[in-house]
């Protein structure tokens, strides 16, 4: 499949030649996109081991989503600047790899893991706070475990394959 | 030390994951799955001392729930980390980055060690003070940073 021209363009561009040529940008950014994932995954792992039963039992599910959630999406945020600066550098060649989109569709498989759990669910949540985690949250938890793995080592791959 | 590290890199282990294309990525998504945990926890704990978050919680219990997972994620970024070594011996052992690295890996283990003991009152709790929190962070951040610019090395 052939790549659209306008991201051969972007590779081209003035931001996206200056991150290529330039011999410390490139590790710089990927440096703070990796503390960036760091913090997206791990604040993830706690939530999702909470959802399935094994960590922090005796703290209710509401308490663990209100004091990480936060700092997921904030380090979400800055992942996808970095991302996005990253990909620019070579927006043509990673559109070519395989191991880069099926990473954005694993990326996508948790959304809507979580969609479907927030609007399912969750919505049940404070019949099953403070105790037992029931099945939904089981599933939605250990789902979103085994699809952000998958979203690392595909990200790790991408490196391998330019 | 070059006899030597010539020698790893010839043992059917380094042979094995220098030729099979997938080990090294996998080991590698491996590491930083393991040092998501530990970055994470690590934080949480001196997030906590530094009064950014968990202010409703006791220390000890922080450090009861989340050190463990420092621990143990050492340990699979330590058997993972020597198995990328064995992999590639020259370009971690002779690389300065990989070298601070560790000076600061040992640093920091100290200091998360201190920590531990202060919560649980071992040693005096007014150990585990801000400045502690601050540099034990700072260290997690620039540990990560150091191993990723390993591949930059001189």
């Amino acid at each position: 499949m052939a790549v659209p021209a306008i991201f051969h363009a972007l590779q081209k561009s003035a931001l996206g030649s200056t991150i290529s040529e330039s011999t410390w940008m490139f590790p710089t950014i990927e440096t703070v996109h990796v503390l960036a994932i760091a913090t997206v995954i791990g604040s993830i792992v706690v939530v999702d081991l909470r959802l399935v039963g094994l960590a922090s039992k005796n703290r209710p599910v509401s308490a663990i989503t209100r004091e990480f959630l936060p700092w997921t999406w904030a380090a979400f945020g800055l992942a996808l600047i970095t991302g996005s600066l990253l990909f620019t550098s070579r927006a043509a060649d990673y559109l070519a790899i395989p191991a880069f989109l099926i990473k954005f569709g694993f990326m996508a498989l948790a959304a809507l893991n979580m969609l479907a759990f927030h609007f399912t669910t969750e919505r049940t949540m404070s019949q099953w706070d403070t105790g037992q985690p029931v099945l939904g949250a089981r599933v939605a938890g250990g789902l979103s475990l085994v699809l952000w793995s998958l979203v690392v080592v595909c990200g790790r791959k991408v490196g391998f394959s330019l | 030390m070059n006899t030597f590290l010539t020698a790893v890199g010839q043992t059917p282990l380094s042979q094995t994951l220098q030729t099979v294309a997938w080990m090294i990525p996998f080991i590698q998504s491996v590491h930083i799955l393991a040092l998501a945990m530990v970055f994470t926890s690590a934080a949480v704990v001196d997030l906590r001392i530094l009064g950014v978050a968990g202010r409703g919680q006791p220390l000890q219990l922080m450090t009861a729930r989340f050190l463990p997972w420092v621990a143990w994620g050492v340990g699979v970024l330590l058997a993972t980390g020597l198995l990328l070594m064995i992999a590639e011996p020259r370009r971690a052992i002779l690389n300065p980055y990989f070298q601070i690295k560790m000076a600061g890996l040992v640093l920091v283990g100290a200091m998360t060690w201190t920590i531990s003991a202060a919560a649980s009152g071992r040693i005096a709790p007014g150990i585990a003070s801000k400045p502690v929190a601050a540099l034990s962070l700072a260290l997690w951040v620039v540990i990560i940073a150091l191993g990723r610019w390993i591949a930059y090395g001189p």
